[in-house]
């Protein structure tokens, strides 16, 4: 296995080799992009992570989900999940975002965060989007761009859907363990790229114990021009996905063969449906149910003067339903304390329906003087949502609750206003940046308040509570083109995410982010190579992570990142597609503790990523050509802090994929995990008392591990018509 | 060059404007680590004791908790409820024994007798040995070896 040094090294020689010479594709420009009629309104790139990357880049390796997609995005690292409905970690910039809960996502202009999910803060689970749709990604690493809203502590991703290649698409995959996939696309030949249809429908018994899944997605967009000058884009989704979960297994069962790595516990982890009582016939305890339904829709309007204006309203409704437990048996019932211990299954729920519109408008732009232009945008946005949530511990074998710990009817507002403001000085100088604020109201009812312990005689339980508060946003990047290749740039910001109902306090609703950044950006032959060098720090007020015995994520104390970042993408021929990134961070609590730094578990110090696809016409047959794709990504994770003293083994993670069309057919295959290593997707330390024989065992600390997919091979054919 | 200055300048006072801050004093944060971040919380137990063991071989609860404990003695002989100290690695000037307080301890109580006792959970984590306080049952397994995890 490569070691994290020598991994490290080769990576910092490919990219110092590589600065001189070239980079990633900055955004375009607001010259480039106010002439396409129906674009989305884009801007000067704020900070040295505001990429787009095209439908070549983001299929340049296999990535069988959308949300894998962000891993083309420099620094970025999603991991390859087999089961469907919950979301995936992502890793960006010191932070293991747990179902994406610190990256504001986006469908168009559709936002897909829920701010107060009882799953973590801002959960976004992108993977309702069908991934042959996705025609770019906009990525803005940090809390730069005063458009970016609540959750965007780390940056955000804005999925842009449409179909380049016209008609009809069928695509069938088989692969390991039984899985399934069939996908459908109607794009009409004469529509626009944004018109389509498509569904896809996956299932699969899952590798090892317990990973059985089934999902199945509609996404459906019409564009079109109204009248000579507008653009009318209209959006609708709807998905739905269920999953069985094995839960994690302790190392030292591992270790001592009592347990497979990709094995379950009998032990709490069993349901007998009604008519079953022996293990024959039990069914898995935890598990996961999901569904999103998304309208949405954009209007663009250029004005007789010059200005662009745009007004985008949407619907969602999201429910979610999951099954965990991932302590054994060592809770006690709070409602009931005579109880005996039934087990940590812990049942979380949250069904949100929400509404919101987002309007801007961007002026033409204005000349003061020979030397200086500038573009002003002021925009607003409303988004407001009711969520029914709660937290219980089930009884495995009947799926019965048995403590309730957290119920709540949540009532949100999020009422936002900026100014954006783009300069461009003497031609080389670029300042852009403004000021957004929230207001962000929440209604809580709390169904349990005065339950545990009692309020007192006479006193029902439940209470009724509102919390509000302003989250003030200055953001702003400036940026120096000495020449095209070297361009340095410097970004600072303030982002928010809210907090949890549970954290309400009498203070503001939301824990505050503080972001900067600066470095260089390169640009050669343009775009053909691109790099960019940053170094960051980000500040959170209340870190979220992971707490086994409170069955999820919780928020706790302030922490730091410092780190460093670098990027090189290369396009050498039109057949040839290379690029890497390179981040190196920490993050620590603030909180001193003996003996040194107290980290934040499960940030890698270190994360490379390299992707190569070459492409391109191998032949011709009866004058058709035979065209070939391959191309491989590997990804290297180190130096993760389980705890302040025990690190995660380093993952080396290498992806291929190949495939051959001739006319209106194609034959892809795709490997994941080609090396077939036995790691670990999560690890976490903490004390619980699985047992893999009947009775209770006493509890101990321990690792514990959720394992990542086996090797995974995937064939699909494909027909076009 | 000059504004180029003054950026670098205004970057590297951002840069440099993070701190750490100091646990409060007293809460045991200066010597102990808290691994999860998380302190304090109400808890309740019922625990029903008898001849043979406790009727909850494990409790948890976090740091710093309030606990109330109710101990009821459904045996023929007295039973109580006490949780032993544990060594804990700790720096110079810091205790190197972590203890309940007084007031978590339940005396031997008679045949059908009940006590409930209010206390906090200490700072320093981890896994605590409870057992009953009559010596008696000090060769019973069952009645000594119950866990108190701290988180």
């Amino acid at each position: 296995m490569r070691s994290v040094e020598t991994s490290l090294a080769l990576g910092a020689l490919f990219l110092v080799g590589s600065t001189a010479a070239a980079q990633v594709a900055p955004s375009p420009t607001d010259e480039e992009s106010v002439q396409v009629r129906g674009a989305a309104l884009r801007s000067a790139p704020r900070g040295l992570g505001d990429v787009r990357i095209d439908r070549e880049q983001l299929t340049d390796s296999p990535r069988q989900q959308t949300s894998e997609m962000l891993s083309a995005a420099p620094g970025f690292f999603v991991d390859h999940e087999d089961g469907e409905g919950l979301g995936n970690d992502v890793y960006l910039r010191g932070f293991d975002l747990d179902s994406g809960s610190g990256i504001e996502m986006k469908v168009g202009q559709v936002p897909i965060n829920v701010p107060l999910h009882i799953h973590g803060q801002g959960y976004a689970d992108v993977n309702f989007i069908i991934p042959e749709v996705v025609r770019s990604i906009r990525v803005l690493e940090g809390p730069y761009d005063p458009r970016q809203g609540d959750a965007a502590i780390v940056g955000s991703a804005t999925f842009d859907l449409g179909v380049l290649e016209r008609g009809y698409q069928l695509k069938t995959t088989f692969g390991s363990f039984g899985q399934a996939r069939v996908v459908g696309i109607l794009a009409p030949r004469g529509a626009s790229e944004d018109t389509f249809l498509a569904f896809s429908l996956r299932e699969t018994p899952g590798f090892g114990q317990d990973r059985a899944s089934q999902s199945a997605s509609v996404n459906a967009q019409y564009g079109t021009d109204l009248g000579t000058s507008d653009h009318l884009r209209v959006l609708a989704t709807a998905y739905a996905a269920k999953g069985a979960l094995p839960g994690v297994v302790r190392q030292d069962d591992v270790n001592a063969g009592r347990i497979d790595y990709y094995g379950a516990y009998p032990s709490f982890n069993s349901y007998f449906p009604p008519g079953c009582s022996n293990a024959a016939c039990a069914e898995p305890a935890q598990g996961v149910q999901a569904a999103r339904v998304i309208f949405g829709a954009e209007l663009d309007h250029p004005t007789p003067g010059g200005a662009r204006v745009e007004v985008a309203p949407w619907l969602m409704w999201t429910d979610f339903r999951a099954r965990q437990n991932y302590t054994g048996n060592i809770d006690s019932s709070n409602q009931n304390p005579q109880l005996g211990n039934l087990g940590d299954l812990w049942q979380t729920t949250n069904v949100e329906t929400a509404a919101g519109v987002t309007t801007r408008v961007r002026s033409a732009p204005v000349h003061l003087g020979r030397s200086v232009e500038a573009v002003v945008e002021p925009g607003v946005s409303m988004r407001a949502g009711h969520t029914d949530q709660s937290k219980s511990l089930l009884d495995p074998t009947n799926l019965t609750t048995w403590d309730q710990r957290t119920s709540y009817g949540l009532d949100t507002l999020d009422v936002a206003a900026y100014l954006d403001l783009d300069i461009r000085m003497w031609k080389r100088l670029r300042v852009s940046g403004g000021a957004r604020a929230d207001y962000l109201a929440v209604l809580v009812r709390d169904y349990l308040a005065g339950g545990v312990p009692t309020a007192g005689q006479g006193t029902a339980p439940g209470s009724l509570r509102d919390v509000a508060g302003v989250a003030p946003g200055p953001r702003g990047t400036v940026s120096y083109e000495i020449v095209p290749e070297l361009v340095p740039v410097v970004s600072a910001g303030e982002g928010f995410r809210s907090l949890d109902a549970g954290s309400f306090g009498s203070g503001s609703p939301y824990s505050q982010v503080t972001s900067v950044e600066g470095g260089l950006r390169s640009d050669v032959l343009r775009g053909r190579f691109t790099t960019t060098l940053a170094v960051f720090q980000t500040n959170v007020a209340n870190e979220l992570v992971f707490e086994a015995a409170a069955g999820g994520l919780t928020t706790e104390n302030a922490s730091t990142r410092r780190g460093f970042v670098g990027s090189f993408v290369a396009k050498p021929a039109r057949w040839l597609l290379a690029s890497t990134a390179l981040s190196v961070q920490s993050a620590t609590f603030d909180t001193l503790v003996t003996g040194g730094s107290h980290w934040v578990p499960n940030v890698p110090a270190v994360l490379w990523r390299t992707d190569v696809n070459a492409h391109g016409e191998l032949f011709r047959v009866r004058g058709a050509p035979v065209t070939a794709r391959a191309g491989v990504g590997f990804t290297l994770l180190g130096g993760r802090h389980v705890t302040d003293t025990i690190l995660a083994p380093t993952n080396d993670v290498l992806n291929a994929l190949v495939s051959a069309r001739y006319r209106w057919v194609e034959v892809g295959f795709d490997l994941y995990n080609v090396l077939g290593l036995k790691y670990a997707d999560d690890e976490e330390y903490y004390v619980s008392n699985w047992s893999t024989r009947p009775g209770p065992a006493p509890a101990s600390q321990a690792v514990h591990i959720t394992a990542a997919p086996p090797r995974t091979a995937l064939g699909t054919v494909s027909l076009y018509f | 060059m000059a504004r180029a200055a003054v950026l670098l300048l205004a970057f590297t006072a951002l840069f440099r404007c993070s701190g750490v801050s100091v646990p409060a004093a007293g809460d045991g944060g200066s010597c102990f680590p808290d691994s999860d971040g998380l302190t304090g919380g109400d808890y309740v137990f019922d625990l029903t004791v008898d001849d043979t063991g406790f009727s909850k071989n494990i409790l948890t609860t976090q740091n710093l908790a309030h606990v109330t404990l109710t101990v009821k003695n459904a045996g023929t002989t007295a039973h109580g409820f006490e949780v032993e100290c544990k060594p804990v690695t700790a720096p110079a000037g810091c205790a190197r024994t972590s203890c309940f307080p007084a007031a978590s301890t339940v005396v031997p109580l008679a045949p059908g007798a009940s006590q409930t006792v209010v206390f906090a959970t200490p700072y320093p984590e981890g896994i605590y040995t409870f057992r009953s306080s009559a010596p008696a049952d000090r060769a019973v397994k069952a009645l000594s070896d119950g866990q108190f995890i701290v988180m």
